[in-house]
């Protein structure tokens, strides 16, 4: 009854590497044949859509030089995009001087590092003469 | 050797090692200091015979070279006399106040901004009171400043703006005399008393 068990057990365990060992060949999928329009009628079809202009007025004013009507009471900022990829984020250190910056980043560890030192000789000093009496 | 001992002469080490390393740090920037009090010296000379051939003109962005020194900063109520370095960077702030590149020089039209580390040469920043002087000398002249203002920001709140006027704008950062990190940055500004 215990062998039978065992070997139950084992099987159970075992099956999964078991079936890993008998792998089957998965066919790849049939390359799909074209069946679209031949190449020479694609470029074509583009060539027709690319010299669809709209809005040939503006399109011949900006040409000619002309700047474009803009309408009354919207104001357009076309530095506004690029002012905004440049803002200093909160990581960065301020390093330059710009409209609404940030203080520059004035705080440093050395003090804490320092007094940590301070403390780690002290302490290493202590035991050492303690361990010298203790020794003695 | 017990493992006591091993352990003690280790922490000797360790904490010597970080005493010496900390220390380095500290002996660079005063060295760079003393480089750039020489340095100012000889610029200062140099700017007094060129004064002479041509009228010289402090308006306008500082176009110096990252570390060299740009003005001298006194402050009378602390005991501060310190040259101030071109770049705000830790390498520039070790050896003494930075002028953040970009604003102007002392006395010129528009906002001079100068930072330096609260636990070196701003160390007394915050004893600056309302009604305070300061001295400023660059190489065309020489300045006298009084604090108008003061006040802690955090540190990620916009605190820096360009000025009409000749504006001199300190900062360092807050609290002053605390270890660990500083949440927060003191902004003093200053207006000329008199123009020299």
């Amino acid at each position: 009854m215990t062998r039978l068990a065992i070997v139950a057990l084992a099987l159970a365990l075992t099956a999964s590497v078991a079936d890993a060992q008998f792998t089957t060949v998965v066919a790849p999928p049939p390359a799909a044949e074209p069946t679209g329009p031949a190449p020479a009628e694609v470029a074509a079809r583009d060539t027709a859509h690319r010299t669809a202009l709209r809005d040939m007025a503006a399109w011949v004013d900006s040409v000619a030089g002309v700047a474009p009507a803009v309408e009354p009471g919207v104001v357009t900022d076309s530095a506004a995009g690029s002012l905004a990829e440049e803002e200093q984020t909160p990581g960065q250190p301020v390093t330059r001087f710009e409209e609404g910056a940030r203080a520059p980043d004035t705080a440093t560890s050395l003090p804490a590092l320092l007094l940590g030192g301070v403390i780690v000789t002290a302490l290493g000093t202590i035991l050492l003469f303690s361990t010298r009496r203790r020794d003695a | 050797m017990t493992r006591r001992k091993v352990a003690a002469l280790g922490l000797l080490v360790g904490g010597l090692s970080v005493v010496g390393w900390t220390g380095s740090i500290y002996a660079r920037g005063w060295l760079a200091q003393e480089r750039a009090r020489s340095a100012w010296e000889a610029k200062l000379a140099r700017a007094a015979v060129e004064k002479g051939r041509a009228a010289l003109t402090a308006e306008g962005p500082v176009t110096a070279h990252e570390g060299s020194p740009v003005a001298r900063l006194l402050i009378p109520r602390i005991g501060l006399d310190d040259i101030v370095l071109e770049g705000v960077t830790e390498a520039m702030l070790n050896g003494g106040p930075g002028h953040l590149p970009g604003s102007v020089l002392p006395a010129a039209k528009g906002n001079a901004i100068i930072s330096a580390h609260r636990d070196r040469h701003f160390r007394r920043l915050g004893e600056l009171g309302i009604g305070d002087t300061i001295v400023t000398q660059t190489e065309h002249n020489t300045t006298t400043w009084v604090v108008k203002s003061r006040k802690v920001v955090e540190r990620t709140v916009p605190a820096l703006y360009s000025a009409s006027e000749p504006t001199l704008t300190l900062t360092t950062c807050w609290p002053i005399g605390y270890l660990g990190g500083a949440p927060e940055r003191l902004i003093i500004k200053a207006v000329p008393s008199t123009r020299d």
